[in-house]
């Protein structure tokens, strides 16, 4: 996790350029140690149905409201992820 | 008298709702309220008199002069008053407990209560206006969720008790005395809870539980074990390990993947006593389990006077002295006596109509009263369920050898009616860990606490006088996920094994903890999509917390966390939405272009497994890919199916699968196309295609009809199909090949 550098906070109090950002709210995804652990995670036929597909090497999008079938599966298959749940307002 | 526990919730929190409550009646009411009180309040409004009200009954000896008028055959209910739930009584309850208890007004005495202001009633969508409508409403309203909610200092402190209490089948002289050690159905929760968060419990559209589910729990074979130290049999085991498991709020329901899940909560820091006020709490309100055999067997009506009847029990018991006793018979005449419902019920009969006694009867008690058909519920609600909660203590009458029943040091401390018992001497060392994982407690050092932590991270074995549990991957595994460490189960074994945990073990816990790290599950995250890297290296540089994805995205966890200030929004996209059409198809019908404007994720990913980039396609705002034979076998082989596919493109396209598409799924799914010779007849109009269709003569020599006037001749049958024609009078002319 990227934590803030330290003696950021008060650049905030001036002004500056807002940041053009596009949002994507409540995306589900599974990020891996290792290239190959995803590889064998998309390798799974019934997994790789559960999943959009890859964001990046590690990274694999999980297609919406699948979210409860794709931990059962992972520990179907041995896995035990580490499930972090995000809130949003 | 003690003082009650400070209950859960808080007492400010039970003034706020009393409040709340007060603030729905009318000025003209409360300034009733008030001077019944004799309260010289100086506001006039309703918000300085609820407050005024409120804060007179905090004082004692205003509470004592408030009641002191009562009339007799009103004050049972002061009785009840301390024991009322925080949140509100059903008025329809409190009425039949007050019934039971010899009240033959309980309307009149809930209205006195209520002009005293020392409850307040809550009539959803009603604002009392009158005084007077409290008699209405008491008397009319056919909801059940008419809520009496008590003033919070009355669950502080005990007012009066029945004051007619039982007098038949008392005894002081007792042998083989028994008290639980009030575990048991501690223990069941917490077995339901770690069963639970092994695997979450799916909850159907209208919330209820799959019965699926319930038949898995209600056949595990730990949390149906036979009870340890049992007098009375608990029927359904599991609907009441999951009553209790919801009350302490062991359980959530997660709405977002309709499921009930474990969590870990505070409820274990309590003490034991605490935990077992709760226990108690849940057993006398609960109506998802009931002593007559789970929700299926019991008669709805029976069911429905259950807490009333929980109640009056317990309050029977209250009244009694501390060393006294009661044969169960005797309460349970007692109780019949005292049902409400007792003249619509009659007479029971006993097993003979009449006897007949030649001289003087050998049974001096004379003939026995036929047990009612309370006799077995009061069973299995005392020498059970309170029993086994450490409520009620059992023994046997020293003459006669019937059992006898009285309230249990903590049963008097929960009632009101004695001093919190003295707790048992504390063994902290009360369990081992063997080498191959396992895990054997003794209940005696058993705490709330240590109950909750062992059930967190090992896994049930057996409940007995011992309880054997095990380290699993799995258990430790779910540890972790209710938010333990590795080191932090491995220090809770350690400091309360009686001998080193085996290095062995210790290991494991590590191993099996560090294999989660290979793995993160993020749910409902959120992405920062950057237009370039630099803006997010400035945004990074900025203090915007997150796990960098690519060199533009970032990834947070929870979104609520940023500071929204600091960004101008280019486009939001909300994966719980249906996803967007953003996909559009060229002529062809092969080649798609993607709208980098309207496009989320997922789309490009989803396109990826069933179509290839088009070389150079990447800049501007459309992307393009596109379907040929390899990439749709590539899809077939990731699973991806026709169905699939069609959906894909009347959501993302915003229509059906386009012909060309489905040309090429004809071909990988190999069935197999036709080609051969064939000659063409063309005719001047339909209703002659049709003719030639329908006669005798032509129909055998027509291989298939091609269009309105055009079919299809087989070359074998080129010369009868002429010879038919000559015979009706048609002439043909030869055309020429195209």
């Amino acid at each position: 996790m990227l934590k803030p550098p330290s003696g950021v906070q008060g650049s905030r109090s001036s002004p500056q350029r807002r940041i053009p950002v596009r949002l994507h709210r409540n995306v589900s995804l599974i990020k891996t140690s290792d290239a190959h652990l995803a590889e064998e995670l998309l390798a799974r036929k019934k997994l790789a149905g559960l999943l959009a597909g890859r964001l990046t090497d590690q990274v694999l999008l999980v297609r919406p409201g699948l979210e409860a079938a794709v931990i059962e599966e992972l520990r179907k298959i041995g896995q035990t992820p580490q499930v972090i749940r995000g809130g949003n307002s | 008298m003690s003082a009650m526990p400070s209950p859960e919730g808080g007492r400010a929190g039970s003034a706020d709702l009393y409040r709340s409550v007060l603030a729905k009646y009318s000025a003209p009411v409360l300034r009733g309220v008030r001077d019944r009180l004799d309260l010289s309040a100086p506001g006039q409004s309703a918000t300085q008199l609820v407050k005024a009200i409120e804060e007179h009954l905090c004082d004692p000896s205003h509470r004592t002069a408030a009641v002191s008028d009562l009339a007799p055959e009103l004050r049972p209910a002061l009785a009840v008053l301390p024991h009322m739930p925080q949140a509100g009584w059903r008025a329809d309850e409190l009425r039949e407990v007050l019934r039971y208890l010899g009240c033959r007004t309980p309307d009149k005495a809930i209205r006195a209560l209520l002009a005293l202001g020392l409850i307040a009633l809550d009539a959803p969508t009603r604002r009392v206006q009158t005084v007077q409508q409290f008699d209405q409403l008491l008397a009319e309203w056919g909801g059940e969720s008419l809520l009496l909610v008590p003033h919070p200092a009355f669950t502080h402190q005990s007012v009066g008790i029945v004051e007619d209490p039982p007098r038949r089948g008392l005894t002081r002289s007792v042998r083989g005395a028994r008290e639980s050690d009030g575990r048991e159905l501690l223990l069941r929760a917490a077995v339901l809870w770690q069963r639970i968060a092994e695997s979450p419990l799916r909850l159907t559209q209208d919330g209820e539980l799959f019965k699926r589910d319930l038949e898995r729990l209600a056949a595990d074979a730990v949390l149906g074990a036979p009870v340890f130290d049992e007098l009375a049999p608990l029927p359904d085991m599991s609907q009441l390990a999951l009553a209790l498991a919801e009350s302490l709020g062991l359980i959530e329901r997660d709405e977002d993947s309709a499921q009930l899940r474990a969590r870990l909560t505070a409820v274990w820091q309590e003490s034991l006593p605490a935990m077992q006020r709760r226990v108690w709490q849940t057993l006398l309100a609960t109506r998802r389990w009931n002593e007559m055999g789970g929700d299926e067997t019991a008669d709805p009506l029976e069911v429905r006077h259950l807490p009333a009847r929980r109640w009056a029990t317990l309050l029977l018991l209250a009244a009694l002295d501390p060393d006294t006793w009661i044969d169960l018979d005797s309460l349970d005449r007692e109780l019949s006596l005292r049902n409400p419902d007792r003249a619509s019920l009659g007479t029971p009969r006993g097993p003979r109509p009449f006897r007949v006694f030649m001289g003087r009867s050998n049974d001096p008690a004379g003939p026995a009263a036929p047990r009612s058909d309370t006799a077995e519920w009061l069973e299995t609600f005392l020498l059970g369920a309170m029993y086994q909660a450490g409520i009620t203590q059992v023994a046997d009458e020293a003459a006669a050898g019937s059992p006898v029943v009285r309230l249990a040091p903590l049963g008097r401390w929960i009632l009101g009616v004695g001093p919190l018992p003295l707790a048992p001497p504390l063994f902290d060392k009360t369990l081992f860990v063997q080498p191959n994982h396992e895990v054997v407690v003794y209940r005696q050092g058993l705490t709330p606490e240590l109950l909750g932590q062992l059930a967190s991270f090992c896994r049930w074995k057996g409940l007995g006088a011992a309880l054997t549990l095990e380290l699993t991957a799995e258990s430790v595994y779910r540890g972790l996920e209710l938010g333990r460490t590795a080191e932090e189960m491995v220090g809770i074994l350690d400091r309360h094994s009686q001998r080193s945990i085996p290095p062995g073990v210790a290991d494991s816990v590590r191993t099996w903890s560090q294999r989660r790290e290979r793995l993160s599950f993020y749910t409902r995250s959120t992405i920062l999509e950057f237009s370039d890297p630099a803006d997010l290296e400035q945004a990074l540089a900025r203090g915007i917390c997150g796990d960098r994805l690519t060199d533009r995205m970032l990834l947070v966890a929870d979104e609520r966390s940023l500071p929204f200030d600091q960004f101008r929004l280019a486009g939001s996209r909300d994966y719980r939405q249906p996803p967007a059409v953003c996909v559009v198809p060229a002529e062809d019908g092969v080649t798609l272009e993607i709208d980098a404007a309207r496009s989320d994720l997922l789309v490009e990913r989803e396109v990826d497994r069933f179509a290839d980039p088009l070389p150079g396609s990447g800049n501007g705002d459309r992307r393009r890919y596109r379907v040929t034979p390899a990439s749709l076998a590539r899809a077939a082989r990731l699973g991806l199916r026709p169905a699939y596919l069609a959906e894909w493109f009347r959501l993302r396209a915003g229509r059906g699968l386009p012909s060309s598409v489905q040309l090429m799924l004809q071909a990988t799914s190999r069935a197999p196309i036709r080609m051969a010779h064939t000659v063409v007849l063309e005719v001047p109009s339909e209703a002659v295609a049709d003719g030639i269709m329908q006669h005798p003569l032509t129909r055998p020599h027509i291989a298939s009809r091609l269009g309105p006037t055009a079919l299809a001749v087989a070359p074998d049958k080129i010369e009868a199909c002429e010879r038919a024609f000559r015979e009706l009078g048609i002439n043909i002319t030869p055309g020429t090949a195209g």
